[in-house]
């Protein structure tokens, strides 16, 4: 109790000193622990991000750009390795294409429905084909929102025996607006197609959904241009698109991950992820040095009291003791300040991100400057064991 | 008196090595003290007296020899037997008294009871009594060393060293700054302890002060002109 109180004392004793040192502390804790949280923040973004979006990849002719690319396709045998690739959970080969007949068809807005106005159809344009694996009973399309499910709403979804049949499912805007319904058939250059089925995604519905072999005859189009491939895991997505790589250089296909598309938040929260923490490094690295120095100089200033001490018998260990309990003391204080300066830093947003404080800031705070505390001790303590009372005092 | 010896030294040397040479601070000291008695070393700067002092203080170590205080071999003590002679077995007193400056009179004599783990309330009884024993009233203890006079504070110094009871005081020029009229009121207080059974050690230049001790030694060069026994 007593070398606790005398240590105290001490540091009220060089108030001053011990008041700029405390704050000089705090402001580089402040902005280590900030940088803390924003690592966190960022972590927990990336986290939930990287759930949010999804397993999903889409492979597409190289500089593909929907309809307006015309008959860029890829290769049907080089797309059948696709189907041996490891942690590939779905490989769904599409090809779109436009109407091409001699019926006039109409676009239908998503707003239709099977019992709604027909008068609302907007004027003629390029109706997409798609032509998709019948096998895939459930398929994925691509809309605005992401991947959508289709849903039958009349008629049938393809089965596997329908893969060389003239047959199609259509969109429900489409078949409203041209009052097509179960058994209409649709002209394909001179090939009668019959619908069997009318589905909704709840967007886009202005489509005719083919099984692809018919799309492909019809089209003279041996290949697909957009392929939606899902890994097993989130994990594994990269691994899965440095094989189809393998499969497909960059000059024939565009490979698209849910985080490509999703870029620009990605790499902004994988930047504060990195500068975070390197920010965090420095501040904390800088934090052990300036209690470092604060303490070799309080020792050297004190370097007559220390030989005092040991030649009217004070050992070592206490006077290190003595110093370790002033640093502890200095440290907690600046914990105490440096969390309420990180609060208000991480309020006034000089972090990148908008950052949470976890309650546990404090707790975080004090762990840190005792670490940093035990760790910046070693010097001085060092260098208190080997003063020579004898040397001190003759040089005094 | 008692004729015990309480401090034999045989051969003691001690050397530091410069850059360019070894210095011998102390060569081939040979000496006997008795118990209770005030032995002065006399001698010019840099003549070994206060190396001398400072290995039978334990606070340096000799580099060859040997040096028996009290029956305690101190050339080879260390760690908590070197602790433990420093607290209990010898008092400094320091030409510039160095007395802690941010503590008071008597929190500077209750330092070496606090190391020891002495009681908060017999340390301070303890030391108002030595503060009465030094010749100082006890309006001088709540002052601090910058308000006391040379004199006092060297007092103060002497008190301190008496608190853990040593049977050796080891006074390094103890009246160096102080006028003569103070510095023989000092000696005075230094001898005295003699009677308690203490065993006094001056190192001085100063033939005023020497002249008041039981027993001369003059050093020149590390080397001790009058070698040994009392």
């Amino acid at each position: 109790m007593d070398i606790f109180k005398r240590s105290f004392l001490n540091l009220l004793r060089a108030a001053g000193r011990t008041i700029t040192v405390v704050v000089l502390l705090a402001v580089c804790l402040g902005l280590g622990l900030s940088m803390f949280e924003e690592n966190a923040t960022a972590a927990s973004q990336l986290g939930a991000v990287s759930g949010k979006l999804g397993t999903g990849i889409i492979v597409t002719p190289a500089g593909y750009a929907g309809l307006a690319s015309g008959d860029a396709i890829l290769p049907q045998s080089a797309i059948a390795k696709l189907n041996g690739l490891a942690h590939v959970a779905l490989v769904q080969s599409s090809l779109l294409a436009s109407y091409a007949g001699n019926v006039n068809l109409k676009a239908g807005s998503p707003a239709h429905n099977l019992n709604g106005p027909a008068e609302k159809a907007t004027p003629v344009q390029d109706i997409g084909v798609l032509g998709l694996d019948p096998s895939v009973a459930n398929p994925l399309l691509i809309g605005p929102n992401g991947y959508m499910k289709v849903t039958m709403v009349n008629g049938t979804y393809f089965t596997a025996a329908d893969a060389n049949s003239d047959v199609m499912i259509i969109g429900q805007a489409l078949a409203v607006a041209n009052h097509l319904e179960i058994g209409s058939t649709i002209d394909f250059y001179g090939v009668p197609v019959q619908v069997i089925g009318i589905y909704s995604t709840g967007v886009t519905d202005n489509r005719i959904i083919m099984p692809i072999a018919i799309v492909q005859r019809l089209y003279k189009l041996p290949g697909a241009n957009n392929i939606i491939l899902v890994a097993d895991n989130v994990n594994n997505v990269n691994t899965v698109v440095q094989e189809i790589r393998t499969i497909f250089d960059s000059n024939t296909a565009d490979v698209l991950t849910a985080t490509s598309v999703y870029d620009s938040i990605h790499s902004d929260l994988v930047n504060a992820i990195s500068a975070s923490k390197s920010g965090m490094i420095v501040t904390f690295t800088v934090t052990a040095l300036v209690i470092s120095l604060a303490m070799f100089l309080v020792m050297r200033q004190r370097m007559r009291e220390i030989g005092i001490l040991k030649a009217i018998g004070a050992s070592t260990r206490r006077i290190e003791l003595g110093f370790g309990i002033e640093t502890l003391l200095m440290c907690l204080a600046s914990a105490v300040l440096g969390t309420g300066l990180a609060v208000i830093f991480v309020r006034k947003g000089l972090v990148g991100i908008d950052t949470i404080i976890s309650p546990d800031i404090f707790l975080v705070a004090i762990g840190v400057m005792v670490v940093l505390a035990l760790i910046s001790s070693i010097v001085p303590i060092w260098y208190i064991a080997r003063v020579s009372p004898a040397e001190v005092l003759r040089n005094e | 008196m008692n004729e015990e010896p309480i401090v034999v030294a045989h051969d003691l040397s001690r050397y530091y090595q410069t850059r360019e040479v070894l210095v011998e601070a102390l060569n081939g000291v040979n000496l006997r003290f008795q118990k209770g008695r005030m032995i002065a070393i006399r001698g010019a700067s840099g003549s070994g007296k206060t190396t001398l002092l400072n290995l039978i203080g334990a606070l340096d170590r000799p580099s060859s020899g040997s040096l028996v205080v009290d029956d305690i071999d101190v050339a080879r003590i260390h760690g908590r037997d070197e602790v433990n002679y420093r607290l209990h077995k010898v008092g400094f007193v320091f030409q510039s008294y160095y007395l802690i400056p941010h503590l008071t009179a008597l929190e500077n004599i209750i330092l070496p009871m606090e190391l020891c783990g002495v009681n908060t309330e017999k340390r301070k009884i303890r030391a108002c009594e030595l503060l009465q024993r030094v010749g100082l009233e006890k309006t001088h203890g709540s002052r601090k060393p910058s308000h006391l006079s040379g004199g006092e504070q060297q007092r103060v110094a002497i008190a301190r060293a008496l608190a853990n009871n040593p049977s050796i005081i080891i006074a390094d020029e103890p009246t160096g700054n102080l006028d003569t009229r103070t510095g023989t009121l000092i000696i005075d207080l230094l001898y005295s302890l003699t009677e308690e059974g203490r065993t006094v050690i001056v190192a001085t230049h100063s033939a005023e002060v020497a002249a008041k001790a039981d027993m001369v030694l003059e050093m020149v060069d590390g080397h001790l002109l009058n070698p040994v026994e009392v």
